[in-house]
């Protein structure tokens, strides 16, 4: 006589081989053994038919929005807007004389690389644009020779980070691909008004 | 008259996740959402179909299956780190999408204590999926009737295929165990299907 759980076993395919060629011998010339098998089957197709339907089914759409990646849970940066932005005349004054000086720090900053000019402002690139990219404020060593403060969004919906050389200190503003630098001071007793963290912010 | 000034709002730089305001993801670097991630969304996209599957059996009807996946695939986002590598995404989705389950049932529990008798809580029948042939309709109503212990062991092995081990491996329970009440469960389900 064969149990049940052993027969639930031979249908699912997990008895070993010899109880299972066992069960095929006897099948043959047991009629109930038979019908009990085919039972057994009929249960399977039944879950088939019930739930294998489901398979079919378009993904409901709020499964599928958590799986679209960046289309809708995470926001990559966006250019920033064609117009303006609204300029307190502070920023004006602010800006015109980072202008001045980062034009004239220039090469002394031990920056390699520098800034470079365009129409949007003073552009940067090299070891300081590198480092507003990838450095971290947390993790970063004192002995990073550019130090960046802390991150924020501006008004204007930029990313803006503060940084700190031996020498200066200043505020750069992601625009597009590059950074902007929208803010440059000279450290130290002598040399003018040291910046850093919140103080570096302009009033825009 | 100075324009309205709205203030900067200090955020934190987060290496993974790019600049957070709160809990909310807001911004990213593209080059910091690793192709990790995108391959794992891909990899659940494709698991998908299964995992309505399983939840179809597990619940009473279509909506509250496709409430549980969204779970689970919620889950499974924020947990993809506590993967073992060699683990199998399938299995590991739907022990998540278990725990789930497990866990709206036990807040059901406490829910029809308050509201309904016992009884009546049990008598409530699954709703019947439309459209489906009558041994289907019968079959999802005495899944449903079944304790969950058996119809979670019921559905990994008889509608998703895992062989007893595996989904042994899966509940963490003993081998015995798992075929015991696989055991039980196809008397009462085999019994439905007489009757229907």
């Amino acid at each position: 006589m064969i149990d049940r759980e052993k027969l639930m076993a031979y249908v699912d395919g997990e008895l070993p081989a010899e109880e299972r060629a066992a069960i095929d011998a006897e099948l043959a010339d047991n009629e109930p053994l038979r019908r009990a098998v085919a039972e057994e089957r009929l249960l399977r197709r039944a879950f088939a038919q019930t739930y294998d339907p489901a398979l079919e089914e378009p993904i409901p759409e709020p499964v599928a929005r958590l799986l679209a990646g960046t289309d809708s849970r995470v926001v990559p940066f966006k250019r920033p807007p064609p117009a303006p932005p609204r300029w307190h005349w502070q920023s004006f004054t602010a800006i015109a004389a980072s202008l001045v000086l980062g034009v004239v720090l220039g090469s002394s900053l031990g920056l390699t690389g520098g800034g470079s000019q365009d129409q949007a402002g003073l552009g940067v690139d090299g070891e300081l644009a590198a480092a507003l990219e990838t450095q971290l404020a947390s993790t970063q060593t004192p002995a990073s020779p550019i130090q960046v403060g802390i991150s924020f969004v501006g008004a204007d919906g930029r990313p803006c980070r503060t940084f700190e050389t031996s020498q200066a200190a200043g505020l750069a503003c992601r625009a597009g691909p590059e950074w902007d630098l929208r803010l440059l001071a000279p450290r130290g007793a002598g040399a003018g008004p040291t910046i850093s963290g919140r103080a570096a912010l302009p009033r825009w | 008259m100075p324009p309205p000034q709205s203030p900067a709002r200090p955020v934190a730089f987060n290496s993974r996740r790019g600049i957070n305001h709160g809990r909310r993801v807001v911004l990213t670097f593209a080059s910091e959402r690793g192709a990790g991630l995108k391959q794992f969304e891909h990899e659940l996209l494709e698991l998908l179909p299964r995992l309505r599957r399983f939840a179809r059996s597990l619940t009473r009807d279509s909506t509250e299956a496709d409430d549980l996946c969204q779970a689970a695939v919620e889950k499974a986002l924020k947990r993809r780190h506590q993967r073992r590598k060699e683990a199998r995404l399938d299995a590991w989705m739907f022990m998540i999408m278990r725990n789930c389950w497990i866990d709206t049932q036990r807040s059901r529990r406490r829910e029809a204590d308050r509201f309904v008798s016992g009884d009546a809580a049990e008598a409530r029948a699954m709703a019947t999926p439309p459209s489906d042939p009558l041994a289907a309709a019968a079959l999802h109503q005495a899944m449903g009737a079944l304790p969950p212990e058996q119809r979670e062991a019921a559905a990994l092995v008889w509608v998703e295929g895992f062989s007893y081990a595996e989904a042994a491996q899966c509940l963490k329970i003993p081998l015995g165990t798992l075929t015991s009440r696989l055991a039980r469960a196809r008397g009462k389900l085999i019994k439905t299907l007489e009757a229907a």
